[in-house]
């Protein structure tokens, strides 16, 4: 029970309210994610380029790493070679090749069997798993000559998905199949140190270098999954959330612990999945409107929980900065790199944003950024790399790590660590997972790495720190959903440590 | 849930007394939509400040009228200065084209000028070391211009990425971009080519994109090269 000395007390002459300060946050962010505006966004492009531009930026490292390793990789007298094409490969030679991993799952969505079943069955249901203990699922090594099958007891024990670029080494078998007995990844990218882009930034401007005293305490908090929907007016909590970032509940102890959280993060999933009415097709008239009526048809669109949303954080922003990533269930495009919510989204809050939507990277962040998913910036030096679910939600369809839902937390962070050490944000993108065609650059290849990275919408709150070989420390944590559980993440800027804040209703 | 704004009971009995209103003689030519767009986006960025500072030179005015009055009592009067008006501070940030984006512009540039400089005998020769390094002759080729049998041959080439979806000056682009180091004939066959004013084939990309990539119907790629 929280001391109530400040709660409750006799009315006193002298008594004296201070006005409490934020610490100020320190925000630069990054547009990795941001898809080109208007006439340059085409989506007639193939996705095979993806495929080769992730191919052909990990190629050297990957080659480098098993290079190195493999030198004098020795069996039975006979030496590894470097073979350059997967379909190079020959029988009993050793050898080893750089590809791409595809993944052929049973129940993986075939748009061949679609078509066929399109005039006989009604659409198949959204599929939770595409794996099934019947059924082997069959990894294949690809390159731009051509497919080659994998096989051997390596692949069970790795966690391998579609769009992991490595290195297999090992030799063909009488089937014909490649049998694996080594397996190199690109592993974690370089680490920027702290404060790097800030001070390369401040250098250019004004030339002298920048003193940076630690302030202890500071934190940033992390919410995601708010899920406000037009019907539940479960108000209660987001209430408590607001008055606590506010420095408004608890008595004085708190209201000073609350100064130090210097800005909100909220990870996507803002709106709650079953907003949209579906208007049955075909089986009702529709019926004539005897008026013409202007703006939106009032059945199917209800604005309340963008305006919930907005309310929210019109209310947080004169006190807190807020970066909102926009989630699966968002007003936002569909395919990743989803983009930000745009801001006619929230007349209220919008004031608090820039008005350059075209180059925001131009102007001066706003204290209101709304920002894409996957997302990536720098906030106290940090750089910071985070989703809002999607990419390590289809990866647990792939495998079985942590029963049929994942509930069990080891499995996301098995899951995070191995995105950060293939070096890709979203390597299921575009085959299970929907995306952009990119034809220039492949966005989701992290060439940094991150100092922290996060994923939203999680079944439960987990952290861990991973290491690399150069030095490099990243700390992971998963965002839980607030609406089940009522929990946000602290993360502290100094040693980034995460810890969680619950906000609960007794007797509930 | 209802509409926010609601309107007023509308019909004759509300409007009884008031005459139409007329809309003869209003020009109301509907605009293309995409000089609409390009004039919002300026509008976004830029005259507001123009508002901004014309309201504040309204509003300035009458004070120089003002003073006069309140020194009036005691002492001369001065001689009025202009009010200046500075211009808002400026929030933007010095935009720092990435120095991979700046080399690789300039490399292409280069790449282009080198390309344009070069002889017909040297691509002629480029190609016959090509063929050389073929086993076998190619057939069904009798009627296909050399220009032509080169980019096809750069199209097929795996190693460059794939070649649907894309037009061949993109393709080399990323290609150079990649450091997969394409040749730079091809370069110069394309931009000859790109440069012809007879371009055979019906469609607008006709030459310009991969040729199974026309035989298979792919039409008017919408983003040029």
């Amino acid at each position: 029970m929280v001391g109530s000395q400040s709660l409750l007390h006799e009315w006193r002459a002298d008594d004296r309210y201070g006005e409490r300060k934020r610490q100020p946050s320190a925000y630069n962010p990054l547009y990795s994610y941001r898809l080109p505006q208007g006439e340059k966004r085409q989506y007639a492009q193939q996705f095979a380029d993806m495929y080769f531009l992730r191919l052909q930026k990990l190629k050297a490292t990957v080659e480098a790493i098993a290079a190195q390793d493999w030198e004098d990789y020795e069996i039975a007298g006979e030496r590894a070679q470097r073979v350059e094409r997967v379909l190079d490969v020959r029988q009993g030679e050793l050898s080893w090749v750089v590809g791409t991993i595809y993944i052929d799952l049973p129940l993986k969505p075939n748009v061949l069997e679609d078509v066929s079943k399109d005039h006989f069955i009604s659409g198949p249901p959204p599929r939770t798993s595409y794996y099934s203990t019947d059924g082997e699922p069959q990894v294949m090594l690809e390159d731009n000559s051509g497919r080659l099958r994998l096989a051997g007891v390596m692949l069970k024990q790795n966690l391998l998905v579609t769009g992991v670029i490595l290195a297999a080494l090992g030799t063909e078998n009488a089937n014909g199949d490649f049998e694996v007995l080594d397996i190199h990844i690109p592993d974690l990218p370089q680490q920027p140190p702290r404060w790097k882009r800030d001070d390369e930034e401040r250098e250019e401007e004004d030339g002298m270098k920048v003193d940076r005293p630690a302030t202890k305490g500071k934190k940033i908090a992390f919410v995601s999954g708010l899920e406000i929907s037009g019907t539940d007016a479960d108000t209660m909590h987001m209430s408590l959330l607001t008055e606590y970032l506010l420095g408004e509940a608890l008595d004085d102890g708190e209201q000073d612990a609350a100064t130090n959280i210097s800005r909100l993060v909220i990870a996507g999933n803002s709106i709650a999945p079953e907003v949209i009415v579906n208007q049955p097709v075909g089986m009702e008239e529709v019926k004539r409107p005897k008026e013409k009526k202007y703006g939106y048809d009032a059945a199917a669109y209800n604005p309340a929980p963008t305006t919930h949303l907005d309310n929210l954080i019109s209310e947080l922003l004169p006190a807190i900065p807020v970066t909102l990533m926009s989630g699966e269930f968002d007003p936002a495009s569909y395919g990743l790199p989803q983009q930000p919510i745009h801001p006619a989204m929230f007349p209220h809050s919008r004031t608090y944003a820039t008005t350059n939507l075209v180059h925001p990277e131009q102007e001066e962040p706003g204290w209101f950024e709304s920002v894409t998913n996957p997302w990536d910036g720098d906030i106290e030096g940090w750089r910071m790399l985070g989703n809002s679910g999607q990419p390590v939600d289809d990866i647990l369809k792939y495998v079985d790590l942590g029963g049929p839902d994942g509930t069990d937390a080891e499995g996301r962070l098995e899951v995070m660590e191995s995105m950060l050490r293939w070096r890709s944000s979203a390597p299921t993108a575009p085959d299970t997972l929907w995306s952009y065609p990119f034809q220039d650059r492949d966005p989701f290849v992290l060439s940094k790495c991150p100092h922290v990275y996060f994923a939203g919408n999680q079944p439960r709150f987990d952290t861990a720190t991973i290491e690399g070989s150069s030095g490099q420390q990243v700390r992971l944590f998963t965002i839980p959903r607030f609406r089940e559980t009522g929990e946000i993440v602290l993360l502290d800027t100094e040693t980034l440590e995460a810890e969680i804040v619950k906000f609960d209703i007794h007797g509930e | 849930m209802p509409p926010k704004t609601r309107r007023a009971a509308s019909g004759p009995t509300a409007r009884a007394g008031q005459s139409m209103l007329s809309f003869k003689g209003r020009v109301s030519k509907p605009t293309d939509s995409t000089t609409a767009l390009k004039n919002a986006k300026t509008q976004l960025n830029e005259p507001a400040k123009e508002i901004i500072t014309s309201e504040i030179v309204k509003q300035s005015t009458p004070e120089p009228e003002v003073q006069p009055k309140q020194t009036g009592k005691g002492k001369a009067p001065q001689v009025e200065s202009p009010v200046r008006i500075l211009p808002p501070p400026s929030r933007k940030k010095k935009v720092r084209r990435s120095a991979g984006e700046q080399n690789e512009a300039a490399a292409y540039e280069a790449a282009e000028k080198q390309a344009n400089d070069l002889s017909d005998a040297r691509i002629t020769k480029f190609w016959k070391a090509e063929e050389n390094k073929r086993l076998a002759p190619q057939i069904h080729q009798q009627g296909v211009h050399m220009h032509e049998k080169i980019l096809r041959h750069f199209d097929l080439s795996s190693e460059y990425g794939p070649c649907i979806g894309i037009t061949r000056l993109r393709r080399w682009k990323r290609a150079r971009a990649l450091s997969l180091n394409p040749p730079i004939e091809v370069l110069a066959v394309i931009l000859r080519e790109e440069a012809k004013e007879n371009r055979k084939g019906g469609t607008r990309d006709a030459g310009r994109i991969a040729y199974i990539d026309e035989l298979s119907g792919a039409r008017d790629l919408a983003v040029a090269a």
